[in-house]
């Protein structure tokens, strides 16, 4: 009996220890910014993000550190003269749902050579969650990696104030959030000690974990999506609806997060950011009069779009309008998931633009 | 068996063992084998199934237990009561549908009464008469119940009748039967409970006398920690040990016991578990495009398989261990062995064992029994092997690939044993640092083959796993 609770104790003695360590020395944030990838296995083409890891590899890991550590941008740092580097924010159209790594947009945009002589090497940076606050996130890490451009497809669903911070890549980076939005007076999250113990935050270890261990599946298979055989296409008859987000008729500029977007521009500098109007379904269904698909009734993208373009103008940002570019055919499962090859006709439009940029400098 | 059920049934375990004597224990044991039979059975979709099968190996194993015993059951007070206290579990576990719709200690709501009972009065009554014509000597019951149980098995692991049998049932249930899959038929741990009635059944067609209680025999068969993944203990040594009770201290046993679950936990729920992401498996196993990685997929199942099955293994042999029943080892470093014969003296050793005590060894007998047209020696090893391994094989599962899989391992110890006839005493002469090099080498060449025969394990049609194979090379 004595033995027994000798070993007991031993075994309580080495947890406490344990937990007394991991409290003090608080090491997730440190284990966040390693990783396998870009070193035993190749860097991800797009960051993190998935519900179904079993059959795609890949999860949604609230760790922005942890995310990029695992992107093979991590691994570009020193940027070769001949290189002109992209980098790609936005949602899951630019992430690139239901698309392989190499059919999105940022890819397709990859190695090709400019008039200048540089070739174009793309980094996708874009989140499939729709939010002008989180896309700001994505751009302020993306200026660490010394991008020649920043292309930032826009949509309107990414605007509305009430959608900025409900998104778990925000509420997982809070602190992060708040530092970049201090004008928001964000209350610190009530973080316990519990929280921050070895138990609290033992599921955050053990997604870390399991982002390296998927890194060989995404080595040998290249997989980094759950791509269903089949799936519900877009929506084309609509609800007779006129209304977004609770308001009828035309948008208010104070419902949208335009400053997020002037914000945006700010932090990007000198470096030019090209602004996409992500194109869109344009239903001919039912009620199509009235809406242009699931998301939009047409008063209020009317007067969103509007609204961009004079700001745009006023602001001399480089914005390539591409909202209807697409036939409803290009769409798959939702009214801004567009098809690889509507992603590979983008893809020229948009570097039209650049060689435009490149040529003629930035507008502003 | 999920870490709820592990800590459990050690707490269980625990408390059965702090009884003050071993009646008690065995009575506590006999309750809690009948009611984790019932609570380790996963939900089917076929309905009262899930319910069935865990009844049906109740009175299956009474069934068998008459067709063997010599007792008399009615002479016996000691089976009598045992038949009385299963009884009793039996009837408590079906009244739970009267607490709740969904089941305490069954997977869903237990059937009517009255639908149970005249099943268990069945299977009393079939028990009775199989023993009454034991009583006169006859041994065609146990022949029988060979037959049965064998039956059942390649039902259960063949796709086609298990599917088969479940359009049976849902449609019996008046349920749709173009929802029938092989997979509705999950009887847990069959397999295992079948090769425990087997050898015993087998055993007493020779004339070997078993004398044991009824209590006794259901607690050998559904012994809780051995009922998801063995170990298959031999049934005169678990008895013996478990009708003395445990000679070693309790403190010593839990100290032991919880040392090799919680080595067990590890093996089981962080290794496995962990390199199940990267392992090869059936769904990922056509979309490589990287030979390299492929083959460290295919490395990742190697030790996945291990680390799953050694650690259930451990985790079982600890939570005997809590009760004081030291239950045999099942894995012994199988992948640092040299050789693919010394690989299967260290995998699944139970199983392994039991199939060289019930199939290789009589078969070997009957092939050299032929004094006037004797078989040439590589032959007897060829059919003994083949036959052994593919019989390991459709253990696993009535397919092509299963059977290939066993075909593997079969002519592999064939090959090596023709191979180490020859090369044995050359090796011997040679010096210690050649020894050792080659024992090196050897050892990783039988990992390769091994790793290589998973291939047909994992990928359940040939031509994928074809194809992955051309993907390796």
């Amino acid at each position: 009996m004595k033995r027994l609770f000798c070993i007991s104790g031993l075994i309580l003695v080495f947890l406490v220890i344990l937990a007394g360590i991991w409290q003090f020395a608080q090491p997730l944030n440190a284990l966040n910014r390693v990783s396998l990838y870009n070193s035993i296995f190749p860097g991800r083409e797009r960051l993190p993000f998935g519900e179904n890891p079993q059959k795609a590899y890949n999860f949604s890991i609230g760790s922005l550190d942890a995310a990029f550590a695992s992107h093979k941008i991590n691994a570009a740092r020193a940027k070769d003269p001949q290189e002109f580097r992209i980098i790609a924010i936005g949602d899951s159209s630019g992430w690139g749902t239901l698309l392989h790594p190499e059919e999105t947009l940022c890819a397709r945009l990859n190695g090709r050579t400019l008039s200048d002589g540089r070739i174009t090497r793309c980094y996708n940076l874009a989140y499939p969650t729709l939010s002008l606050a989180k896309d700001y996130l994505l751009l302020n890490r993306a200026m660490d990696y010394d991008p020649d451009l920043i292309i930032w497809p826009l949509t309107l669903e990414s605007f509305p104030n009430d959608k900025q911070t409900a998104n778990e890549l925000i509420r997982s980076n809070w602190d992060e959030y708040r530092s970049l939005f201090p004008e928001n007076a964000a209350e610190p999250q009530d973080v316990t000690i519990k929280e921050k113990s070895i138990w609290g935050e033992r599921r955050e270890a053990a997604d870390w974990l399991r982002l390296q261990l998927y890194g060989l599946m995404w080595a040998g298979t290249g997989i980094d999506q759950d791509y269903p055989e089949e799936y519900p296409a877009a929506q084309v008859d609509l609800e007779a609806d006129n209304s977004y987000h609770g308001i009828e008729g035309p948008l208010s500029e104070d419902t949208l997060s335009w400053d997020i977007l002037v914000k945006g521009m700010k932090r990007a500098g000198t470096t030019p950011v090209l602004l996409i109007n992500e194109p869109m379904l344009i239903s001919d269904g039912e009620n199509s009069k009235i809406r242009y698909n699931y998301y939009y009734p047409r008063e209020a993208y009317d007067s969103w779009h509007l609204d961009l373009i004079k700001r745009a103008e006023e602001n001399g940002w480089d914005l390539l309008d591409l909202w209807n570019s697409l036939e409803i055919s290009d769409f798959t499962n939702s009214a801004i998931h567009y098809n690889a090859e509507s992603a590979l006709r983008l893809a020229d439009f948009v570097f039209a633009e650049i060689e435009n940029i490149i040529t003629n400098g930035p507008l502003s | 068996m999920q870490l709820p059920d592990i800590f459990l049934l050690a707490f269980l375990l625990i408390l059965a063992r702090l009884l003050p004597n071993q009646q008690l224990r065995r009575g506590a044991m006999l309750v809690s084998s009948c009611v984790f039979v019932f609570m380790f059975q996963p939900v089917l979709p076929v309905r009262e199934l899930d319910f069935s099968f865990p009844l049906w190996t109740i009175l299956l194993t009474i069934c068998v237990y008459g067709a063997f015993s010599r007792q008399n059951p009615l002479r016996s007070r000691q089976n009598l009561i045992d038949f009385g206290i299963i009884l009793v579990s039996l009837l408590l576990i079906s009244l739970t549908r009267f607490i709740t719709y969904d089941g305490i200690f069954t997977a869903s709501r237990p059937p009517q009464l009255l639908r149970i009972l005249p099943v268990i009065a069945a299977g009393a009554a079939a028990a009775f008469a199989l023993n009454f014509a034991v009583q006169k000597g006859s041994k065609r019951p146990a022949q029988i119940f060979i037959i049965l149980i064998l039956a059942v098995l390649v039902i259960l692991k063949t796709p086609h009748l298990a599917q088969l049998f479940s359009q049976t049932a849902r449609s019996i249930n008046g349920q749709s039967t173009e929802l029938a899959l092989s997979s509705d038929i999950r009887w847990f741990g069959f397999s295992y409970i079948a090769f425990r009635l087997l050898s015993i059944l087998i055993d007493s067609t020779k004339g070997r006398k078993a004398e044991l209680n009824l209590g006794d025999f259901l607690v050998y068969v559904c012994f809780p920690p051995t009922l998801s993944a063995g170990p298959i203990d031999r049934w005169d040594r678990f008895t013996k040990e478990y009708i003395t009770g445990p000679k070693s201290k309790i403190t010593e046993d839990i100290l032991s016991g919880f040392g090799q679950i919680a080595l067990g936990l590890f093996h089981k729920f962080i290794l496995a578990d962990a390199l199940a992401k990267m392992a090869l498996s059936a769904q990922n196993a056509q979309e490589f495009i990287h030979t390299g990685w492929a083959w460290a997929a295919l490395f990742a199942y190697a030790l996945q398989i291990f680390f799953d099955f050694s650690g259930y293994s451990e985790i079982a042999i600890g939570l005997g261990t809590l009760f004081g029943m030291h239950l045999p080892k099942n894995f012994d470093h199988p992948y640092l062995k040299a050789d693919l014969t010394k690989f299967w003296s260290s995998w699944h050793m139970t199983l392994t064992q039991w199939i060289r005590s019930y199939v290789f060894n009589p078969l070997t007998r009957t092939l050299r029994g032929n004094k006037e047209h004797p078989l040439p020696q590589w032959l007897i090893i060829l059919i003994t092997q083949l036959t052994t391994m593919l019989l390991i094989g459709l253990w696993h599962g009535v397919t092509l690939n299963f059977v290939i899989w066993g075909l593997w391992h079969g002519i592999g110890l064939f090959v090596h044993q023709l191979y180490s006839r020859k090369t044995g005493a050359w090796l011997r002469s040679m010096n210690n640092g050649f020894q050792k090099v080659y024992t090196v080498c050897s050892t990783l060449l039988t990992i390769l083959y091994v790793s290589l025969g998973w291939v047909w394990f994992v990928v359940p049609d040939f031509a994928g796993a074809a194809a992955f194979f051309g993907r390796l090379f």
